[in-house]
């Protein structure tokens, strides 16, 4: 699968999250974000932010892909090691199918770094 | 002409460079597993297997204004109503006290025996603008999924919660009950009872 189709579904899911996040579900994220950080629960306050904000990074590390690999590499990172941590901090009020969610959603992301890094452009070779 | 650029075969550093990140992230995911659990889960609220745990925590983390501590505690995720009453509360009690960390006492008591039932707390303070704001409710207790945890609160002589804690909707919202005096699922042992002030 090419890189640009995964980057695309990686997209959508996180997109979808972010719009469950602004209102979907009757959750209003940012005020979520903001009170959480305010009463110290700093935690999760960061998890909600990178939730809801997370669509742009993505969309900017995948434009810049084939200049560089790096910030494709870095924001799936923090975006899979963020969503790990909500749901191990919050897994009793999960079920399994969270944690199924997210392996589906971490392999998929692996794999478009495997893929990203494979196509990274090669530098001008030198000639004698 | 010759090249004289890296070469791109499979088993050049070009080759394995791809895998090599890849497990570096699978590292760092590991590493940040190990750390939640062992370090910034939800710690003690995990192991509560008791009533009297339960309200043991819930008077440390309300003392320290503790909202990830207090979350933990809860049976399912506060939807939005629950956050907002929370924060006004809060707000309502810094306001009046004229502090940011006003001295508040709680005081548990009637803590059932076992690991379902519930607790009385009695909210007091003698910070100026807070004396008169004293209240008493009784928090109710249940287990899931093995630990034991807080699913709602009611009125201090309530069988069962007025209001419970629920991720879905105000459905779960109760009359108050009309219970004999003195009906508390509580056991009335008054183990486990403690106050606390806050800092």
């Amino acid at each position: 699968m090419p890189f640009k189709v995964m980057a695309a579904v990686l997209l959508m899911i996180t997109g979808a999250t972010t719009f469950l996040f602004l209102g979907g579900t009757g959750i209003d994220g940012v005020a979520a974000a903001t009170f959480l950080f305010e009463n110290g629960a700093v935690l999760y306050g960061i998890g909600v932010v990178w939730i809801v904000a997370a669509p742009v990074p993505l969309l900017v590390a995948a434009l810049f892909a084939g200049r560089t690999p790096g910030p494709w590499v870095v924001v799936v990172t923090v975006h899979l090691a963020v969503l790990l941590v909500l749901l191990l901090r919050l897994r009793a009020y999960l079920s399994g199918t969270a944690f199924l969610g997210w392996g589906c959603f971490a392999v998929l992301g692996l794999l478009s770094i495997l893929a990203v890094t494979l196509d990274r452009p090669r530098p001008s070779p030198a000639v004698r | 002409m010759e090249l004289t650029g890296p070469d791109r075969g499979p088993h050049t550093a070009r080759g394995w460079l791809p895998w090599a990140v890849v497990g570096a992230v699978l590292l760092v995911l590991a590493g940040v597993a190990v750390v939640t659990l062992f370090v910034a889960g939800p710690g003690d609220a995990a192991d509560a297997d008791s009533v009297e745990d339960v309200a043991d925590l819930a008077v440390d983390a309300a003392e320290d204004l503790d909202v990830a501590a207090g979350i933990d505690l809860l049976c399912e995720l506060p939807m939005d109503l629950y956050r907002m009453s929370l924060e006004t509360l809060i707000d309502e009690g810094r306001e009046e006290a004229g502090t940011e960390d006003p001295d508040v006492t709680y005081a548990v008591s009637d803590v059932s025996d076992g690991p379902t039932g519930s607790f009385l707390v009695e909210i007091s303070s003698d910070e100026e603008g807070l004396t008169d704001r004293g209240t008493s409710l009784r928090v109710f207790v249940e287990q899931r999924d093995g630990r034991s945890c807080i699913v709602g609160v009611g009125e201090p002589d309530a069988e069962r919660p007025r209001v419970e804690v629920a991720g879905d909707g105000y459905g779960r919202v109760r009359s108050p009950d009309v219970a004999p005096s003195g009906s508390g699922s509580g056991s009335g042992s008054g183990s486990g009872s403690g106050s606390g002030e806050s800092r």
